[in-house]
């Protein structure tokens, strides 16, 4: 099965919706109340509203971030003294009215069933309890007083223990997969510490594993903030895989939904995102590789984007929007290819962008280049890939 | 004996005849921690010659050669020249693989406590290898005096 292409919105989302509508780069996008207004959000166009979910964002409910009050759900504006985890049962229902109310007015893909976050690895029965208690429950009641049909989808966000801990996300498929009347999973993951890049192969196994386990229950799948281990993770046959702009949109952080965020806010590092490197690597390097390495113009991809960051009068720094908009040109492209192929046939194609991928970073060091540790993510990335085949009966 | 840290290295680097044989030899500019390029060099030279200005990036580390490495590559996108200054009692194993800093044409000196500078490997000189930022760093250049 095919699988759809969202873009995670975050800071300057006009970039992500501009390269949908003119190149195609996605097929909707995630909608963040962090990052716009409500007003902004209900003055979107009708067609984007019927591709789009909308993520309500309650991952930390005991912060009161400014950007989201323009929202009337959030428990920190109905409880009276604001969050408290201890009394929110007694409040879960109206913010879930409130969100299930606003999310039917717009009209978005699905009702999204929102979730918080836990660092630690509670005891899986008081974690399922409690989120079934002061989320789901809530809001699939909501749901259903609207009669509308539209599929629910469950938002869970799943920290690096949960995952690869066998029992524990044995545990936690069965319960979410015992659930009445849903239709998928929206799921996050928290990797703690990380690179830029996943290099741990048993949290990437543990995660194929788990989506397929969702997928063989005939759940839909969307899985957010995903940087280019995206293609990876397709080969476990996801609904839905996100790609994003800055790092923030590609790397989830619990800390993004704290106010502690703005004073570690800073620019990044100017970096463009090369297909056939599985990576984005830093700009001021690419002059000498394109000197040096014969074709290596052709694996940035061919779009506007790139020959205008080619031009030597391009003034590259961080903010601008060509590195991104290339990134959603030539990331989709890749994804949209290895989309066409299904099960083994996509493990396969995997395999070769992967071992094409070690055979360029080979040859960029024998050529003399020392540029750090690029390109040490695939080593993980085949374990992963071929551990999970082997599981699947593909090799 | 080792330094203590990277910070008493490169002042001993800055106090030693190796820096002073720059100022020796013409109008020169040395500047600590230069930021806004690709990286930040902990020390950059500009040495005026009668033709042109040759520019010198310096990356200290007390033991990691590698990340060293990697941090003197990024410098030569605005520099001509670019260095690794290690300890001299733990250079050994940068220059066991001195072939790496040959082939990336990244220099390798040592540098003990009395001051004392060791080549391990010189590298040739090369233009920048970013025209971007070999400009902006030229802004610099032209927007000092250089000590006679």
């Amino acid at each position: 099965m095919s699988f759809e292409i969202y873009h995670q919105l975050g800071f300057r989302d006009t970039w992500n919706i501009d390269s949908i509508q003119r190149h195609g780069s996605g097929d909707g996008v995630i909608i963040s109340p962090k990052n716009r207004k409500k007003e902004k959000v209900v003055s979107l166009g009708s067609k984007i509203k019927q591709n789009a979910i909308f993520d309500p964002q309650f991952c930390n409910p005991s912060e009161s971030i400014k950007q989201m009050s323009t929202y009337d759900y959030y428990p920190s504006q109905i409880m009276p003294n604001g969050f408290d985890i201890s009394t929110f049962s007694d409040y879960c229902s109206i913010c879930a009215a409130k969100c299930v109310e606003f999310q039917k007015n717009n009209d978005f893909r699905y009702f999204i069933v929102p979730t918080c976050f836990h660092e630690s690895i509670p005891d899986v029965d008081e974690l399922t309890d409690l989120l079934y208690e002061q989320y789901i429950s809530p809001f699939l009641c909501s749901i259903a007083n609207t009669g509308s049909s539209k599929g629910i989808i469950v938002q869970l966000i799943l920290n690096k223990h949960m995952i690869k801990n066998e029992d524990y996300a044995a545990n936690l498929l069965d319960w979410i997969t015992g659930i009445d009347n849903i239709n998928g999973v929206y799921l996050i993951t928290e990797l703690s510490p990380r690179d830029k890049q996943i290099k741990d192969p048993d949290f990437l196994y543990s995660l194929l594993k788990f989506i397929d386990a969702l997928n063989q229950n005939e759940l839909d799948i969307i899985l957010g903030y995903l940087n280019t281990e995206a293609l990876l993770l397709s080969i476990a046959n996801p609904s839905i895989v996100t790609i994003g702009s800055y790092e923030n949109l590609r790397i989830f952080n619990p800390l993004n939904f704290s106010d502690k965020e703005n004073s570690q806010m800073r620019l990044p590092a100017p970096r463009i995102f090369i297909p056939e490197l599985l990576d984005w690597i830093d700009f001021y390097y690419i002059e000498l590789l394109i000197k040096k390495i014969p074709g290596f113009k052709k694996l940035l991809g061919e779009n506007e984007y790139t020959d205008q960051m080619l031009n030597p009068n391009y003034n590259m720094v961080s903010g601008k929007a060509e590195p991104y908009k290339h990134y959603f040109i030539e990331s989709s492209k890749q994804l949209r290819g290895i989309a066409q192929f299904k099960d083994a046939e996509r493990y396969d194609k995997l395999i070769d962008i992967i071992q094409s991928a070690n055979n360029k970073y080979s040859e960029i060091s024998e050529k003399g280049f020392e540029i750090g540790d690029y390109g040490s993510h695939l080593p993980a990335w085949l374990t992963a890939a071929n551990m999970f085949a082997s599981e699947k009966g593909w090799r | 004996m080792a330094f203590n840290s990277e910070r008493e290295m490169v002042e001993t680097i800055k106090n030693s005849n190796y820096l002073k044989d720059f100022s020796n030899s013409g109008p020169c500019l040395i500047k600590e921690e230069v930021t806004g390029f690709f990286g930040v060099p902990d020390l950059i030279v500009i040495r005026k010659t009668p033709k042109k200005h040759i520019t010198y990036a310096y990356e200290a580390k007390l033991t990691n050669w590698k990340r060293a490495l990697y941090q003197a590559f990024r410098y030569k996108a605005f520099v001509n020249r670019s260095y690794v200054i290690m300890d001299h009692d733990r250079v050994k194993a940068a220059v066991s693989h001195s072939e790496r800093f040959e082939r990336a044409n990244i220099g390798l000196i040592s540098i003990d406590n009395s001051g004392k500078v060791y080549h391990h490997y010189r590298p040739r000189n090369e233009a920048p290898y970013s025209s971007q930022l070999e400009s902006k760093f030229n802004n610099i250049i032209s927007s000092c005096e250089l000590d006679a």
